[in-house]
């Protein structure tokens, strides 16, 4: 049963994520497109805004049903049911968004929103003086439990079986096995250890990262931008100490340290998980409302941001070919993207993708 | 940045960079953003910023080295400077003048923007004094 807890945990978070989506981004860009701060307000994009509400309502009415139906059925021990409920919620909500999306787009074509205004850039030469990263310690959580695993496991080691699990289906029992090695016992905490090493040196160099700021109100973004950059690490780093903790969580009963069932201790293990995605959310909206909104005085601004829609495929993809930055601030949600048009950008990824699958082979050649 | 604007965008750059020293929120010996992380955070070609911090190095308000990048110096005006700044100034009165505005208007006008100047950008000026008394004495001729 507790299977099925760990079920509605995940397909709840994704659903729920998709209702943040309005609450995320500055109100100057809504659904990908940039609103002048003159019409945040405009009727055309408060009914687009109520139009996605009333279709995200019905799309989680529906999920909800299907969940009930899988349940009644009871197909949650098919893994296929999971993946199909939230492929279906990703389909439909990203339907939605694209939906409320051509509507902006087409009040904003019609209505002509940036007649009579200053299109401009701003940049603060003194951010990176006023604005810190947050402290180190927040890497500490992770590395604690990362280490604390591996000393665990360590001591496990020797009286561990030839073949140990190293893969668990989602009826949370072992589905692949493999020849005891140093890769099939401490693989995920060494993928843990090499995320932790990526994440501190985006840590230490996030100062190098441009920052983008609003012209019609420079002060405000830019206690927006030190607000999320701030929160931004600060959560990451939180989810990794919960990953760790939940693959501990897992690997327990595995390495007989913990007399648990294994198929609670893989629930207690992607409901961890799940906690550490909830604070992350957490952290990270509540950093997205500092200075969300508009005040009088962009509204009355002349000056107003660039409109850069055009840099931004589908709202979401960053393509520009004069900007210098491989890696830009999201216009749109929270963090960091790639400018595509960008070579550096394409070996980033290609590095990203890359890691993965030389542990994968790394694993596999090992099995 | 204006980007629709007809100056270009190493021009309003520079501008930019001038006004914030006279206005004292760039300080003498302060250090410039690096070039690339400058042009990073307006989103532009490099070569662009560039361009401006070598108008500002041929003005003599700039001093860049490899070891330090662009520092902000103000240096005294060269020989040039007075006859250029009075075509310069000329236009702008030329305009407001033919918009109608009175001398007192215009002088009004000058004075609060100065007046900025030497309440923000005091230690600036003071270190440039002898140019900046020269300005004040061409602004009220005109």
């Amino acid at each position: 049963m507790s299977i099925v807890i760990v079920y509605c945990i995940t397909i709840g978070l994704l659903n729920v994520s998709f209702a943040l989506v309005p609450e995320l981004s500055e109100q100057t860009v809504q659904f990908g497109v940039r609103v002048p701060p003159a019409f945040v307000d405009a009727p055309s994009v408060r009914s687009a805004q109520r139009a996605y509400r009333v279709r995200w309502c019905v799309i989680f009415a529906c999920i909800l049903a299907a969940c009930g139906a899988v349940l009644v059925l009871g197909w949650w021990a098919n893994p296929g049911a999971l993946f199909g409920l939230m492929a279906a919620s990703l389909l439909l909500h990203f339907g939605n968004f694209y939906g409320a999306r051509r509507k902006l787009l087409r009040a904003k074509s019609d209505e002509n929103w940036y007649a009579g205004y200053t299109q401009s850039l701003v940049a603060d030469t003194a951010f990176r003086r006023a604005v810190r990263a947050p402290s180190l310690l927040w890497a500490l959580p992770a590395l604690v439990v990362t280490l604390a695993a591996c000393a665990i496991g360590a001591r496990a080691y020797a009286s561990l079986p030839a073949q140990v699990a190293v893969h668990f289906g989602l009826n949370g029992q072992p589905d692949r096995w493999a020849a005891k090695s140093l890769w099939s016992v401490f693989g995920p905490f060494l993928i843990v250890l090499a995320l932790t090493v990526g994440l501190g040196a985006l840590h230490l160099n996030v100062h190098r990262l441009p920052v983008r700021l609003d012209a019609s109100r420079p002060a405000a973004s830019q206690a927006r931008a030190a607000a999320l950059q701030r929160a931004t690490l600060q959560s990451v780093w939180v989810l990794l100490a919960f990953v760790a903790l939940g693959q501990l969580f897992a690997l327990l009963p595995v390495w007989g340290v913990a007399a648990l069932g294994v198929s609670t201790a893989v629930a207690v293990s992607l409901s961890t998980i799940a906690f550490g995605v909830l604070i992350t959310l957490v952290l990270l909206v509540r950093a997205a409302q500092t200075a969300r909104r508009v005040d009088d005085s962009a509204r009355a601004s002349v000056r107003v941001q660039r409109d850069d829609d055009s840099f931004w495929v589908g709202g979401v993809f960053y393509w520009n070919r004069h900007d210098p930055a491989p890696i830009v601030p999201k216009r749109f949600g929270v963090g960091w993207t790639v400018n595509f048009a960008h070579p550096v950008a394409w070996l980033m990824l290609l590095c990203i993708v890359a890691v993965p699958v030389v542990i994968g082979l790394l694993g596999g050649g090992r099995r | 940045m204006d980007v629709g604007s007809e100056t270009p965008l190493y021009q309003q750059i520079r501008d930019q960079v001038v006004v914030g020293i006279a206005e004292g929120r760039l300080r003498d010996g302060e250090a410039l953003p690096p070039t690339r992380q400058l042009a990073a955070d307006f989103g532009i070609n490099f070569h662009t910023v560039h361009k401006a911090y070598d108008l500002l190095r041929q003005d003599g308000l700039v001093r860049v080295s490899r070891k330090t990048g662009a520092v902000v110096s103000v240096q005294p005006p060269s020989p040039g400077f007075p006859e250029l700044w009075r075509e310069q100034a000329r236009v702008w009165l030329a305009e407001a003048w033919l918009r109608g505005w009175t001398r007192e208007q215009v002088l009004q006008r000058c004075v609060e923007i100065l007046d900025q100047f030497v309440e923000r950008g005091s230690q600036v000026v003071s270190d440039s004094a002898g140019g900046a008394s020269g300005a004040h004495g061409e602004v009220s001729e005109g």
